[in-house]
């Protein structure tokens, strides 16, 4: 016969759902962060591209504004989710292939809202630093940067807080993040560990939202 | 404290700024485990999968399938053996019975020329074996050595039959079976979204009511109304609707309904933040006036805010339609309808021509709802 007894020994430490909550936030953060930054920094270079007032000089660049147009708007229309489940089959599971779709995603909605403020730039300014005498470089540093950066760090902002709501989710097709987790738990009806994850979700969110917010006060 | 000891702290804070958000992105490197060499050697394989994607199955052409029939018996005295033909298309086999492990040689005479021919067994349960694959010359001929594995032995009496099967296609090309199925997914995503966007506007539009400072007042009651409100449509919000997708699916089992369940909350939280706020930001001239001639409160509500809040409300509720169309695009993968369930299944078996019709459809009908949304608001507004 045998007897087993548990005993309570010290005090409180995270049960192994508490832990895998903590690496699935921890995920969820930085895969927001890094796609947003990667696809931010990728979708500049897009955003010139598709610039028509940049691009539209000759047949070649028109021809290469409508190729990045084109792209860029069936990738905004395809799900960061649907980019995933292709690119979980590619890289295999894990945080890279969320990284990938929604760096993807990024990259094409930011690519046409950047194109758009370069479009949308006031050709005063450039006038009036080219009628001083400044050279092409000075043109872009005292008349292009000032007039386009406010907008570009406002939206992509903005898309860090969609791109935050998005990497909760990427992990239902094996994305990474707090998603992965939380599947499985419904999936399994451990609705504890559910409630756990949602409780997680909403203060992740609101603490995000709310940082984004101080951010954009203070750089816009 | 003087100005340089300010500057100096400001500097000081600016470079401990920067120094964090080095260490988070170095932190957030390892965390998310991105690997650009594993990206590149999978390169190969991500190449025919995307080549398959962006190459969907839609059409296809009518085919006629042809069946040669030969029985064999396995082994030798089992069963009756092939009368020998001369004539017209047939297969004939270099013995005209074997044992199991023997192998055999099968030719097959003025069949489709340049053409191939799939090699199978009907096996005496029914069910069919395939054997090989075979390439007929320019005169219809063709030769190929098989084995006759042991599963081809008769059974209670029954021989198997040796069959060469040709497909050739006939007439012209016909909608893919993948495209049916499509069209239909896509129709369901369609109205789905069409039913929450319905359903989510006209419980939202009370609920901005009792969402907007001006109208709940200053009392107290107002305020914990307002307060509550407020808060529930906040949580929700945070909640993209794939995650209640998910717990609908379970609770009131797959299909479509769970995913306009969940998408209908989500439209509620997010259209009830937007009119409350279009609410907020009525004239209250209108209102007043309204109230001087003694209106009651039903009739300055439906006098002075609802003229007001329409054209707002409508430009909202196509937006959000649009988002609810992409949304319900991906509700499938947890089991929510439309489009996503055919999609992830496809993905599953390895169909990445069909997985493509599926993608291609998304982005059509996104495209036309981002078109027709934008044109209906420029109308509106």
């Amino acid at each position: 016969v045998y007897v087993q007894q548990t005993q309570q020994l010290a005090g409180w430490i995270l049960s192994k759902n508490g832990s895998y909550l903590v690496q699935g936030i921890q995920e969820t953060i930085f895969l927001a962060l890094m796609s947003t930054t990667l696809g931010a920094v990728m979708a500049i270079p897009v955003g010139f591209l598709a610039a028509r007032n940049l691009m539209g000089g000759n047949a070649f660049t028109m021809g290469i504004y409508f190729l990045v147009r084109t792209i860029l708007n069936i990738v905004r229309s395809i799900e960061p989710l649907i980019i995933a489940i292709v690119f979980v089959v590619i890289v295999g599971l894990g945080p890279f292939p969320g990284v990938i779709a929604i760096t993807m995603h990024t990259v094409a909605a930011l690519g046409k809202l950047f194109s758009e403020v370069i479009e949308g730039i006031d050709p005063g300014p450039l006038e009036a630093i080219r009628a001083v005498g400044g050279n092409w470089a000075q043109m872009v540093r005292y008349a292009v940067i000032p007039q386009i950066v406010p907008p570009i760090m406002s939206f992509t902002i903005y898309r860090w807080d969609i791109n935050v709501r998005t990497s909760t989710i990427i992990g239902f097709v094996g994305g990474g993040g707090i998603g992965f987790y939380l599947y499985q738990w419904i999936i399994k009806g451990d609705y504890r560990a559910v409630g756990s994850a949602f409780i997680a979700i909403v203060i992740i969110v609101m603490i995000l939202d709310f940082v984004s917010a101080r951010i954009r006060a203070r750089l816009v | 404290m003087n100005p340089k000891n300010s500057n100096r702290r400001r500097s000081f804070l600016t470079y401990f700024l920067i120094l964090l958000a080095i260490a988070a992105y170095v932190y957030g490197y390892g965390v998310t485990q991105i690997d650009p060499i594993k990206l590149i050697t999978s390169l190969s394989k991500g190449k025919d999968i995307i080549a398959d994607l962006i190459n969907p199955d839609l059409f296809t052409h009518e085919t006629q399938q042809t069946t040669l029939d030969l029985p064999f018996p396995v082994p030798c005295g089992t069963g009756e053996e092939a009368q020998p033909v001369s004539s017209g298309s047939r297969i004939t086999t270099n013995v005209a019975c074997a044992n199991a492990r023997d192998m055999i040689t099968v030719q097959g005479y003025d069949l489709v020329v340049n053409h191939r021919v799939k090699l199978q067994w009907l096996l005496p349960d029914g069910n069919i074996l395939f054997s090989d694959l075979a390439q007929t010359d320019d005169r219809g001929n063709f030769t190929k050595q098989i084995e006759v594995r042991p599963i081809v032995s008769a059974a209670n009496g029954v021989i198997s039959h040796l069959q060469a099967v040709t497909t050739v296609d006939v007439g012209g090309l016909v909608p893919s079976q993948a495209l049916k199925d499509v069209v239909n997914k896509i129709m369901e995503t369609i109205f789905m979204a069409l039913l929450a966007t319905g359903a989510g506007t006209i419980i939202a539009g009370p609920v901005s009511f009792f969402a907007a400072r001006n109208i709940m007042g200053n009392g107290v009651f107002g305020k914990i109304g307002y307060t509550i409100t407020r808060t529930i449509l906040n949580v929700t919000r945070s909640y993209d609707s794939l995650v209640l997708a998910t717990v609908f699916a379970l609770w009131l089992s797959f299909g479509p309904f769970p995913g306009v369940v969940a998408l209908t909350i989500v439209t509620i939280a997010s259209l009830g933040k937007l009119f409350s706020e279009a609410v907020e930001n009525i004239d209250p001239g209108p209102l007043e006036a309204v109230h001087t001639t003694g209106a009651n409160a039903a009739q300055v509500i439906r006098y002075a805010v609802i003229p007001q809040i329409i054209p707002d409300f409508i430009s909202y509720i196509i937006y959000h339609w649009d988002i609810n169309v992409r949304i319900s695009t991906i509700l499938g993968f947890v089991g929510g309808g439309g489009i996503g369930f055919y999609l992830s299944q496809r993905i599953n078996v390895l169909e990445y021509r069909k997985a493509g019709t599926a993608i291609w459809a998304i982005v059509a009908v996104v495209w036309a709802m981002d078109f027709l949304s934008a044109e209906i608001r420029k109308k509106v507004t």
